[in-house]
């Protein structure tokens, strides 16, 4: 695995094993909503395109990516900071078994350890290992993501950072790590250039056919609900900020969001916003 | 709890802080939020006293106060769902609009002299409920499951949007006949005969924010 202190052994609980080439995506716990989007999106992708993706299965973005590889019907790893046989955080524990399902988990701490806080750095030496190109999504200064960057960057590994408003919190570590140097991610375009191998190890073609960003797909929705989404763009907004933007009442606007809402194409946010997911 | 809820029959109860309330208070809710009247219980007896209230509730988004607002929030994960567990399932199935009040800013403060002032407020709710031939009374909200069904009339365009909404998000048969009163009410200030697709989308939607 190229590492000065590999580890003495593993565990590992799945159905799929580790491949190559595979991509980390790792990112803050506490992401923003744009940062959630971001990271599945990436992930399907390399879903899409049989890439395996590899993170942390942490809160925030490691789910977000583990999650958008399985909605792809890719594969994906979890590496743990903990035993194979300890679901942490517990919350994810419908998530761990579709990864158990179609991926797998590896730990190369004992059956039974805890969630020790400790053990966390140090497995993110295991997941920049495992993969061609570590991708960092959302991180702040002090995330463990940059941890994984760096035992990255040691191991000849590509990083790439996707770059966030100089004035985001949850930006500052990305843009940090763009600033000194490192790849930053507009696209997964920026991944295929950093590492050639991605393209030539998938079946030609699988980059280009993929679903269209936002914009794409909306004609489905009647003109009055267009009108909403188009005014939503990628950020979550409050419905005030909406109905302001387009001269509509509270509740007229309250009425489309519920039937968006209905129809799957933006989600409630906890404190009040709502965004776009189409 | 038990006090101030018949302490405000026929009246508003009105809990600020919603959710700094602990939660053995905030259950003894529910009994008098579904049959209008409270039990108190010792050792030699029971009485149950009226308790027909409107519950309002106010509450911070996040222990920190700024979940959605521009200064970010910086509450840890755990912290932003112990938040929103204090309120228990069945507690949020009893409550119909969840209407969330962003930060206003400050030129918003010395500009907004343009809202609508309580007593046009008022007007429009007693013109709805004259429509509707009632009294005093607690409207819609007093109407039996059987009774909502009849009064709303609703559209064929709403009744299979309240078919899907079922679906999607899992409505209880409370919350079902809670929606539909809301989209009666919606339909009544608008002064519409039937409950059609866009007062039972807002009813939704109020609920939903609830929800996320």
């Amino acid at each position: 695995m190229h590492l000065d202190s590999p580890p003495r052994g593993f565990w590992q609980l799945g159905t799929v094993g580790a491949t190559t080439p595979c991509v980390a995506i790792v990112g803050s716990r506490r992401a923003t909503f744009a940062g959630f989007e971001i990271a599945t999106s990436i992930a399907r992708e390399l879903g899409l395109a049989g890439i395996q993706v590899v993170s942390g299965m942490a809160l925030g973005i490691d789910a977000a990516a583990h999650t958008g590889a399985l909605d792809a019907g890719g594969s994906t790893i979890a590496v743990l900071g903990c035993g194979i046989d300890v679901c942490y955080p517990p919350r994810h524990a419908g998530l761990r078994a579709r990864i158990v399902g179609s991926g797998s988990l590896i730990s190369e701490e004992p059956a039974g350890t805890p969630p020790f806080r400790y053990n966390f750095p140090k497995r993110n030496r295991i997941i920049a290992a495992l993969a061609q190109a570590v991708v960092v999504v959302e991180a702040t200064e002090r995330s463990g993501a940059l941890s994984t960057a760096r035992w990255a960057a040691d191991l000849g590994r590509e990083v790439l950072a996707v770059p966030g408003s100089i004035r985001a919190r949850q930006s500052s570590g990305t843009n940090l790590l763009i600033r000194d140097g490192v790849r930053p991610f507009l696209g997964i375009a920026d991944l295929l250039e950093a590492v050639p191998e991605l393209r030539s190890a998938v079946p030609q073609g699988a980059f280009d056919t993929l679903p269209g960003g936002p914009g794409g797909g909306l004609e489905r929705f009647s003109p009055p609900l267009r009108e909403i989404l188009a005014r939503m763009g990628t950020q979550p907004v409050h419905p005030d900020q909406v109905g302001f933007a387009l001269g509509l009442s509270p509740s007229l606007v309250a009425s489309r969001l519920g039937a968006l809402e209905l129809a799957g194409a933006v989600m409630s946010l906890p404190g009040g916003l709502v965004a776009r997911t189409v | 709890m038990c006090a101030d809820c018949t302490l405000e029959h026929k009246g508003v109860l009105f809990l600020d802080e919603l959710c700094e309330f602990s939660r053995q208070h905030l259950e003894a809710l529910r009994q008098p939020l579904e049959e209008h009247s409270v039990t108190v219980a010792r050792a030699r007896a029971a009485v149950t006293y009226p308790a027909d209230f409107m519950l309002i509730g106010a509450s911070n988004p996040c222990p920190c106060g700024h979940l959605g607002d521009a200064q970010g929030c910086t509450c840890e994960p755990r912290q932003l769902s112990a938040y929103g567990n204090k309120i228990s399932g069945p507690i949020k199935d009893r409550i119909d609009l969840v209407v969330s009040v962003p930060r206003q800013e400050y030129r918003d403060i010395f500009a907004g002299a343009d809202e609508e002032p309580s007593a046009a407020v008022r007007d429009r709710v007693e013109a709805a409920r004259r429509r509707r031939g009632e009294g005093a009374g607690h409207g819609n909200a007093a109407l039996t499951g059987r009774e909502i069904l009849a009064a709303a009339r609703a559209t064929a365009p709403a009744r299979r949007l309240l078919a899907l909404s079922g679906e999607r998000l899992h409505l209880s048969a409370r919350g079902f006949f809670r929606v539909l009163r809301v989209a009666r009410t919606i339909s009544d200030l608008a002064g519409e005969d039937r409950v059609g697709e866009d007062a039972l989308a807002e009813a939704l939607h109020y609920r939903i924010e609830m929800a996320g």
